[in-house]
């Protein structure tokens, strides 16, 4: 089941269109690395999805049901209440109440969602997001790295099955970068939330996401799993041989799967899955002569930098 | 929206600022009934009428004494500018007979106070003075009471108008709205909600100002001369109420077009605590003299409701409403003036706000 699906979303804010043609599709289970770089629509996209920006055209499907039968007359209150526990949202930045302390935060948005047991979910969100020794000290006084563990305790609160998260990173050091992105992972392999994350540091994404989406220009450019962006950045291949074209031919027998550019001065490059040393015994046993034969890692910043600047087709 | 309520009261009463403000209201509430309890009290009326007493003994020395050697020491000028002085103090006091002897006629004792002032200021006994002081510490009702000195000041207005505005733009200036996650619907529950937060606010407030207007002037010793009747006490609070919360609700609306506590704070010192409305008033009650119908504007401004609500308190089923309304009573023309205020910031709280994004 597709968790989010948008389709033709666009927001304009008078003449400025922010967005335009959206096209999203975030199935169940994913941790979605939403990738692109500022200004680019990534925080409209995702308040979008959350509700606190209404489109300009288009919609966003949410757990399979549209907008319209969300919002309509047959939607009950605590069907719509349900809906925003379904949903947990750091976006931005943490949004919290400066003067009340860490629990008191927890328990106003407690409140507000109805939930049963509140102050026993307050203390478990708490734990969970390792600030169980804060709760009574007024958010003011937190460290940067606090208020996004808050923030994100904030949004766990109503145990959501869908999590957006807007660069959680922000202001992180190494360590607490670390704490964040493992309990990430934890709470979507443990309670199968699904996880849309948007941020700048794209190591730090590549070590959790499974899917990512490129947008640019307020366009999606691009939809991709995990495996995809590995092979497109990790398995090329440099080779060159005494005879360039009869190699080629040969390698294009042998992995009909793999693709093949050739580059001036007789250089091909191979690209997709394949294992290197069956391809260097099959050089061999043709008869060719081996010039160069070398691995080519592409970083997957540059790979997501000429994504978000030029494009699918300039990659 | 039962659930917002909810959350937003948890954030009142765990936060400073309810309990910041409701402690200025209580302390300017005893501070009110302390001066009245000091102004009111024999030995600052005796004290009074002295130095009225010896302004007008100076003043008529010092005109007579400056008139006889103005020529020679200082001039025709300056003997002119003393007698001028005199007779202004001895005017002074004349006013004071001339309205104390309308006041007279009614039976007034500090109306007959000011006449013997004015009269023979050395007749007057303690006595005089307590019973002066008496009857300045009798209200005649206790919706009297409270209209006088807290509701025509326009201090529960601003008070209300103030943590409604600063409340609001929390949501705002520190984003917690956006932890509600809302599509339209709930936006409409969220403004909704926070419009009946305005509603328990005023009626809070109101209630804190009455309970301590009310026991702090028993303790200083004023009296009623009569109780209300039950029907004149719900006039009262409930138009008060309901005047309170159009003035809220306004403030509220200004934070939300605006998104800015700057704004609504302003909003609330400005036009809640019936500055604005009181230089509107006396705009339209000039104009009248060009065109007679701006006057008849100026009773249903809201801050003119506020004045009718301090001055008529006891008696405003009883008291005629302004033209066209004279057939009714005032009552119905604060209720149609805060009915309409209220309506409006709602009605645009709950349709074109809503299509804001949050």
């Amino acid at each position: 089941m597709n968790v989010i699906e948008t389709r033709g979303l666009a927001k304009a804010y008078g003449e400025r269109r922010v967005v335009s043609d959206f096209a999203m599709t975030v199935a169940a289970g994913d941790i979605y690395g939403f990738v692109g770089k500022n200004g680019a629509g990534k925080s409209t996209v995702m308040k979008m999805i959350c509700g606190a920006v209404t489109p300009t055209a288009g919609e966003v499907v949410l757990f399979g049901a549209a907008p319209e039968r969300r919002e309509g007359r047959g939607a009950t209150a605590s069907a719509a209440a349900d809906q925003v526990r379904r949903i947990g949202v750091l976006i931005e930045e943490p949004a919290l109440l400066p003067n009340l302390s860490a629990y008191d935060n927890l328990m106003a948005k407690a409140l507000a969602l109805g939930i049963a047991d509140g102050p026993a979910r307050c203390e478990e969100v708490l734990r969970l997001v390792g600030l169980q020794g804060a709760g009574k000290r007024k958010t003011k006084a937190f460290s940067l790295g606090m208020k996004q563990r808050l923030g994100l305790a904030l949004a766990l609160l109503g145990s959501p099955d869908l999590l957006l998260l807007d660069e959680p990173f922000n202001g992180l050091d190494p360590e607490a970068t670390r704490a964040m992105r493992n309990l990430i992972v934890h709470l979507a392999e443990t309670f199968g939330i699904t996880v849309v994350i948007s941020s700048h540091v794209l190591d730090q994404l590549d070590r959790m996401a499974t899917r990512y989406g490129v947008i640019a220009e307020g366009r999606m450019v691009r939809e991709m799993t995990a495996g995809e962006v590995a092979a497109e950045c990790g398995g090329s291949l440099r080779v060159r041989t005494a005879d360039s074209p009869r190699a080629l031919a040969v390698l294009e027998e042998a992995y009909p799967a793999a693709a093949f550019r050739a580059e001036p001065g007789g250089t091909i490059v191979m690209a997709g899955d394949f294992d290197t040393e069956a391809v260097a015994r099959t050089l061999s046993g043709a008869g060719q002569v081996v010039l160069e034969f070398s691995q080519d890692h592409r970083d997957i910043e540059d790979y997501f930098v000429a994504l978000m600047e030029g494009g699918a087709t300039h990659v | 929206m039962f659930n917002l309520l909810k959350s937003d009261l948890y954030r009142l009463v765990h936060g400073k600022m309810l309990w910041v403000v409701t402690a200025i209201v209580v302390a300017a509430c005893v501070l009110v009934v302390a001066m009245m309890h000091a102004v009111s009290s024999p030995e600052f009326l005796s004290m009074t009428a002295s130095a009225v007493d010896m302004t007008v003994t100076t003043c008529d020395d010092e005109g007579a004494r400056g008139a006889a050697s103005g020529d020679e020491a200082e001039g025709p000028a300056a003997a002119a500018a003393s007698v001028a002085a005199a007779a202004e103090a001895v005017d002074d006091v004349a006013e004071n007979a001339a309205e104390a002897e309308e006041g007279a006629a009614s039976g007034s004792a500090s109306a007959e106070l000011w006449a013997s002032v004015a009269e023979d200021p050395q007749a007057l006994s303690e006595a005089d003075f307590e019973g002066v002081s008496r009857e300045m510490r009798t209200f005649a009702t206790p919706a009297d009471m409270l209209g006088d000195s807290v509701v025509s000041g326009g201090m529960l207005t601003l008070i209300v108008a103030l943590v409604a505005a600063l409340f609001c733009a929390q949501d705002f200036t520190t984003r917690f709205a956006r932890n509600l996650v809302m599509d339209r619907r709930g936006r409409v529950r969220y403004y909704g909600e926070k419009i009946v937060l305005v509603g328990v606010l005023a009626a809070f407030f109101l209630a804190v100002v009455s309970l301590t207007s009310v026991a702090s002037f028993a303790v200083a010793g004023f009296t009623y001369e009569a109780a209300n009747s039950l029907t004149d006490l719900l006039a009262f609070f409930g138009l008060t109420w309901l005047v309170i919360f159009a003035y809220g609700c306004s403030a509220a609306v200004i934070v939300w077009i605006s998104r800015s506590a700057g704004a609504g704070v302003a909003w609330a010192i400005v036009v809640c605590s019936g500055f604005l409305g009181a230089a509107v008033g006396q705009v339209l009650l000039s104009l009248a003299v060009i065109a007679p119908w701006f006057g008849a504007l100026e009773p249903w401004l809201l801050s003119s409701c506020v004045q009718d609500l301090g001055a008529f308190a006891g008696a405003l089923l009883g008291t005629p409403a302004a033209a066209p309304l004279t057939m009714a009573p005032v009552a119905v023309q604060v209720l149609i003036v805060g009915v309409v205020w209220a309506a409006a910031c709602i009605a645009l709280a709950l349709t074109a706000l809503r299509q804001r994004d949050m």
